[in-house]
């Protein structure tokens, strides 16, 4: 058998073999072929999935972003409506009531609408259609709240635990996964001009509007962190200051490493900041 | 057979095929990936870019309005803050001369091919408005299909329509106004591009290549980056529904005067029940509380501004959040809303809204402004901002019962002394002028001789009759302001106790329901039976309740102050000598009488039971005892038949009221009779000779002396009349009858009562010190209607006793001036800028305010049904209430030079006196002052003209013209044809804006969605 095989090769291939250098060469040159592929294949799948990384967490936060504006555009801005923007130590929460139709069955597109992060950092937004809010009954929105004012935002307590109470766990739902961190400070008039302050006007006629800052991390990257060093990386871009916007306080912070985080969690820290006028 | 080598070959070409499969894939999925991405941030991106096209076009829009208020104005700058005073009426309110608003009466303007914002005169002729659309109408269809319908216009449902479809009739579709990134607005004569050349340099073109809507070059700034179109309301011509709807029982039913007393029963659309319905549910908390009470939510609580609702508990009231809520509303309950009677969609929508504002301050002007009388809206502070910020709110004559010193020190300049206030800011009441200086703001009198036409205060009927007994105060402009302010009071306050103000010396007590002296008789009798020959005098008082709710008064008192005795002569050189001078002691110098009567009618004081006098007070005449004054005895000679009662030097009559057990007090005075009573009846006992007042409350004119008209020789005179317009039975002023500036007839005699007239058409009439001729109350008088004077007279004053529950109700207050109340229903009146001044709300913006010029006769006539006529029954009818409401809109909408819009509450009277006089059929509405005044009530303090309530629908598109269109000059609509629809947003922005500063006093900024 072999040697009826044998008279059918070329003559050439019996006069010698493989030579071990070229075997050396060949297996050298392939050997630099596949990784050279390998490294560029790396490299495209690196960029591809930063870029990727990069469009999840730009399209969930301008989908966070436009929603909270279209929520914000149809806001009940009225002296005797209560609304709460209100201000912790790391996250905030922004919750007011908006003509547009929640949870619930109430055919009057009236309801509660809040905004923010969630336990597993996660920016959660609840909408309630208020019970009361159908033509059917006289109840108004903040019929339970004692001395609305629209004068005094600061004080809000008492409305902000009734936009709450409206709002059961069961109405919020996970807007954006990505977004770990919510920050607003406030544009208001005053003698020199508009200004960005931390903290309220004394009068709801100065307050021009909001500048809100959120800071998202995409899934993988997530992946590679625990709770606490998502807390670790929210609680490092800092609370708002007056006179600067959101992204100056966070651009020198994020990204940058974090001791006891992984760099390659925290080097894909992305933040975005929008202004919403009020009024 | 296939050599080996080639075999080698296959492999490595499969490999990189593989590798190059696999790049592309992956490039290929991130580059599909990224691209939807792009897309959707695209999206984003364009809703983005539409927003803000949309919101800057909103500014457009206003700042093209605020241009509209500069060119109709003149502009007064001090201290950078600029006032503009209307031109003229026509500019006070939003240009409407582009729309014919008999068929559309709700709108003001659209954007309109060739068309600006405002045009013609009066507008300045430096002023020239940009002229903004194009000749693209937004119904025609875009490259990619979008066009606005005509229904799609309606949706505010704002406009007419005779179909049972949303499509409005009668109403031309708003026109594209193109957006470049250098121009808002192309136009034929615009400065871009003429003609249909926009699109493109086409064969022939000359100019910059560059130019042309499509080209996206940089350096092309006539690039198109979107379009937006509107249409403005009046929105402040309807009726704010989350205000208006009376809710009041039946015994308070016939209160109008605010928006929330308004009878939603004559709009059109309501099923029978649907106004009761709403209200129900709109006011739940609320219900028919008729709380007056600042801050506690009555609808009647002054400080209720309606911006909020009111909460009991865990209950409330309701409200609209915006225009799309009320009409989601009307849409849900048909039990409310109906196509009927008209058969037009939601009928109802055509004249209700969810919004207005006004800013509660004044801005009338005097035609002659001066120092006294200024532009009020242009009267400045200290820091050059206006000076009233907001109307005097009447609740504050509250405070004075209160007694709140501080309070009532700001407000109104009192300090309580004893137990009258006493006017502490100077000797005089200050111009607002002066007050600038002081730093404060002005108190209630200091408004009341802003607001009052100086010329119409301080007439005297002394001077050129040196004899007539008459205060020398009466001249004093601000004594009378001063009286006129504490008459207010006491129309405002509970009870019926005259306030005493002081202003240096002087002092002026408030009119309350209380008996009045009106005439002081001389008799003479011979009351010693022993001596026939012993005459005694007798001054014999009059006193007379002039109001129509004339009633028993509790204990008054009537002092005489000063001496008088009793002469007797006749030719003979050798005359008895006068009696003592009397009374001449203190309880012969008073009378007391308690509840005897109601002095409905005048009535001579006698000794009826509770009637405390003197012994020698009193006289026996025919049977009837009567009590007054003695004069004293003196001897008669037969021969001497002249008698006369001769003061001492002078004497003064001073009605005094019972506080209680702590004393009394005085509430008015007749003051320094100094003139003898002459020619006293020749027979004993008779009542022909007086001296009398013109108006029994007011000293002003003084006291002219009378006698009885055709008094038959040994009649008695008779008493218990009051003062007759004619002569019969009426009173002839005999000698001292006030001349200066007075006009008698001279083939008449001089009746005092036909000053209660006081028409330049009758026999006896005066002329204010500015020389015009105010008629009085009686004006309008016909048969035994609208006579002050007569009995039972529907055409007597009232003393309300209770909160204004209009600023109308001013003019219930006595001007002392005889039979004069101020005055809201005369074209001459000098008080209607007091309905501008004040009000009965105290908030500085206020909801629920109504534009009298408004083209919707049905929202007047909300205001008008059902109102009382006279502070109670009768009330305004259907027919009468429809009547006045469409003689007004044909007023206001009348293009004559001296009609139109009214400039302020002020017009309200100054220039529908005929109008609304002539909407009245029965003679009882026509001849009485309150009766007329009842649509002066019921409009006055819901009329804004102040504020311009707007709202302006607008569509925005951004998107672009494809570059390389060439489309021929000769092609149908290219403008829309071309353009490639990127986003679109509808706003409905529902804007209050001060006519008088530019400022936006508020705003409502609805996203529309569709």
């Amino acid at each position: 058998m072999a040697r009826s095989m044998k008279s059918y090769l070329p003559a050439a291939c019996f006069r010698r073999g493989f030579t071990l250098v070229e075997l050396l060469v060949a297996m050298g040159v392939m050997s630099l072929v596949v990784v050279m592929l390998t490294n560029l294949i790396n490299g495209v799948t690196l960029t591809t999935d930063r870029s990727h990384r990069r469009i999840d967490a730009d399209a969930g936060a301008r989908v966070a972003l436009d929603r909270l504006g279209l929520d914000l555009e149809k806001m009940l801005q009225r002296p005797d409506v209560d609304y709460a923007f209100h201000k912790y130590d790391g996250n905030d929460t922004i919750s007011f009531y908006a003509t547009t139709q929640g949870y619930g069955t109430a055919s009057r597109p009236l309801s509660a609408i809040a905004y923010l992060i969630n336990g597993n950092y996660q920016l959660d937004r609840g909408a309630r259609t208020i019970a009361g809010a159908d033509w059917q009954t006289p109840v108004f929105v903040s019929a339970s709240t004692q001395s609305l004012n629209r004068t005094d935002i600061v004080n809000h307590d008492t409305s902000i635990s009734e936009a709450k109470t409206t709002l059961a766990a069961i109405d919020y739902q996970t807007l954006c996964e990505d977004i770990l961190r919510l920050e607003f400070a406030y544009l208001v008039k005053d003698a020199a001009g508009v200004r960005i302050a931390k903290d309220a006007p004394s009068k709801f006629e100065n307050l021009r509007g909001l500048v809100v800052g959120v800071a998202a991390l995409d899934a993988r990257s997530r992946a590679m962190t625990t709770p606490a060093q998502l807390a670790q990386i929210a609680a490092g871009l800092i609370d708002a200051q007056d006179g600067k916007d959101i992204l100056s306080l966070w651009d020198p912070v994020a990204g940058k490493p974090l001791a006891g985080v992984p760099e390659a969690a925290t080097s894909n820290v992305r933040i975005y900041q929008r202004y919403y006028f009020l009024q | 057979m296939i050599p080996q080598n080639s075999h080698r070959r296959g492999v490595a070409l499969i490999l990189v095929l593989s590798f190059v499969v696999l790049a592309t894939t992956l490039i290929v999925a991130f580059f599909s990936r990224s691209i939807l991405h792009r897309q959707v941030a695209s999206t984003s991106g364009s809703q983005t870019r539409v927003d803000i096209l949309a919101q800057s076009a909103l500014e457009i829009v206003i700042g093209d309005l605020k241009q509209e208020i500069a060119a109709g104005s003149t502009a007064n700058t001090v201290g950078g803050i600029t006032i503009y005073t209307p031109i003229s009426n026509r500019t006070v309110a939003p240009y409407d001369g582009d729309i014919n608003r008999t068929l559309q009466p709700n709108l003001l303007k659209t954007s309109a091919f060739s068309k600006a914002v405002f045009s013609g005169t009066p507008y300045a002729s430096g002023s020239t408005a940009t002229i903004r659309a194009s000749n693209a109408l937004t119904t025609g269809t875009s490259a990619n299909q979008r066009f606005i319908s005509l229904g799609r216009w309606n949706a505010p449902l704002l406009l007419s329509s005779t179909g049972s479809l949303f499509t409005p009739t009668n109403f031309t579709a708003p026109h594209w106004i193109i957006v470049t990134r250098g121009n808002v607005g192309i136009h034929s004569t615009g400065p871009v591009i003429s003609g249909t050349t926009f699109l493109g340099r086409n064969t022939g073109d000359t100019g910059p290549a560059d130019k042309g809507i499509h080209n996206p070059a940089p350096s092309n700034t006539d690039y198109a980056i979107g379009r937006f179109a509107y249409t403005v309301y009046d929105e402040g011509g309807l009726l704010d529904v989350n205000v208006a709807g009376n809710r009041l029982g039946a015994t308070d039913n016939d209160r109008r005067g605010r928006l929330h007393q308004a009878d939603l029963s004559v709009i059109p659309g309501f099923t029978t029940t649907g106004p009761t319905d709403l209200l129900s549910w709109r006011t739940a908390a609320t219900g028919t509380n008729t709380d007056d009470v600042a801050g506690e939510g009555g609808l009647f609580d002054p400080k209720r501004d309606f911006i909020a609702v009111q909460k009991t508990g865990t209950n409330s009231d309701q409200t609209f959040f915006n225009r799309q809520d009320l009409i989601a509303y009307v849409k849900n309950t048909p039990s409310q809303f109906s196509d009927t009677p008209t058969g037009l969609r939601y009928p109802a929508l055509q004249y209700l809204s969810s919004f207005s504002r006004e800013k509660n301050a004044p801005s009338w002007a005097p035609t002659s402004p001066t120092t006294t009388n200024p532009k009020l809206a242009d009267i400045r502070a200290k820091n050059n901002t206006p000076m009233l910020k907001q109307r005097f709110p009447l609740s504050r004559i509250d405070l004075i019962r209160l007694e709140t010193a501080a309070d009532v020190l700001k407000y109104f300049g009192l300090e309580k002394e004893s137990y009258y206030w006493k006017y502490v800011h100077g000797s005089a009441i200050n111009t607002l002028d002066q007050v600038k200086d002081l730093e404060r703001d002005p108190n209630f009198f200091e408004l009341l001789k802003a607001a009052i036409l100086a010329g119409s205060l301080g007439k005297s009927g002394k001077a050129g009759t040196a004899s007539l007994p008459e205060s020398a105060t009466g001249v004093l402009s601000d004594l009378q302001i001063l009286q006129i302010g504490a008459n207010i009071i006491d129309q405002y306050d509970i009870d019926n106790l005259p306030t005493e103000i002081r202003l240096g010396s002087e002092a002026v007590y408030g009119v309350e329901n209380l008996p009045y002296l009106v005439r002081v008789f001389g008799v003479h009798a011979a009351i010693d039976p022993g001596d026939p020959n012993k005459i005694n005098g007798w001054l014999q008082p009059e006193l007379w309740n002039p109001h129509q709710q004339a009633t028993t008064s509790g204990t008054i008192r009537l002092r005489m102050v000063g001496q008088a005795h009793t002469l007797v002569e006749n030719d003979s050189p050798s005359q008895p000598p006068p009696s003592a001078p009397a009374p001449l002691t203190t309880a012969d110098a008073e009378i007391t009488f308690n509840n005897s009567s109601t002095f409905e009618n005048p009535t001579v004081l006698t000794a009826v039971p509770g009637t405390i006098y003197s012994s020698t007070n009193s006289i026996i005449l025919s049977g009837t005892t009567y009590v007054g004054f003695q004069t004293g005895q003196v001897d008669a000679p037969a021969n001497h038949t002249l008698y006369k009662i001769e003061p001492e030097v002078s004497y003064s009559f001073y009605l005094d009221y019972a506080v209680g057990t702590s004393g009394y007090r005085p509430y008015s005075v007749w003051k320094n009779i100094n003139t003898a009573l002459e020619n006293l009846p020749a027979a004993a006992g008779k009542h022909g000779a007086f001296f009398v007042k013109a108006d029994p409350r007011t000293d002003r004119f003084g006291a002219s002396v009378g006698t009885v008209y055709n008094l038959a020789a040994g009649a008695d005179g008779e008493i218990g009349k009051t003062i007759r317009m004619t002569g019969a039975n009426g009173m002839t002023i005999a000698s001292h009858a006030p001349t200066s500036g007075f006009t008698w007839n001279p083939a008449t005699n001089f009746f005092l009562g036909l000053l209660s007239d006081n028409s330049s058409t009758s026999d006896g009439y005066y002329a204010d010190p500015d020389g015009v001729v105010r008629r009085a109350d009686g004006a309008n008088w016909t048969g035994a209607e609208g006579l002050p004077l007569s009995p039972a007279s529907a055409g007597r004053a009232i003393v309300l006793n209770r909160p204004f529950r209009s600023v109308g109700e001013l003019s219930y207050a006595f001007r002392d001036l005889p039979f004069k109340s101020l005055d809201f229903f005369t074209a001459q009146s000098a008080d209607a800028a007091l309905l501008d001044v004040f009000s009965v709300d105290d908030n500085e913006v206020v909801a629920g305010r109504i534009n009298p010029n408004t083209r919707n006769k049905q929202v007047l006539q909300a205001m008008l049904l059902g109102a009382s006529k006279s502070g109670a029954a009768p009330t305004l009818s259907s027919t009468e209430a429809d009547a006045l409401a469409q003689a007004i809109v044909t007023w206001t909408g009348n293009s004559a030079p001296t009609q139109g819009p009214l400039l302020n509450r002020a017009d309200l009277v100054t220039k529908l006196e005929t109008v609304i006089g002539g909407a009245w059929t029965a003679d009882a509405d026509k001849a009485n002052k309150t009766r007329r005044e009842s649509a002066v009530r019921a409009l006055a303090d819901v009329s804004n003209t102040r504020t311009w309530n707007l709202m302006i629908d607008l569509i925005a598109q951004t998107g672009r013209y494809p570059t390389g269109v060439r489309p021929q000059p000769a092609e149908t609509d290219p403008l829309n044809k071309y353009f490639v629809v990127e986003g679109e947003r509808r706003y409905w922005l529902h804007l209050a804006i001060d006519r008088y500063t530019g400022e936006i006093v508020d705003k409502q900024l609805e996203l529309v969605s569709q």
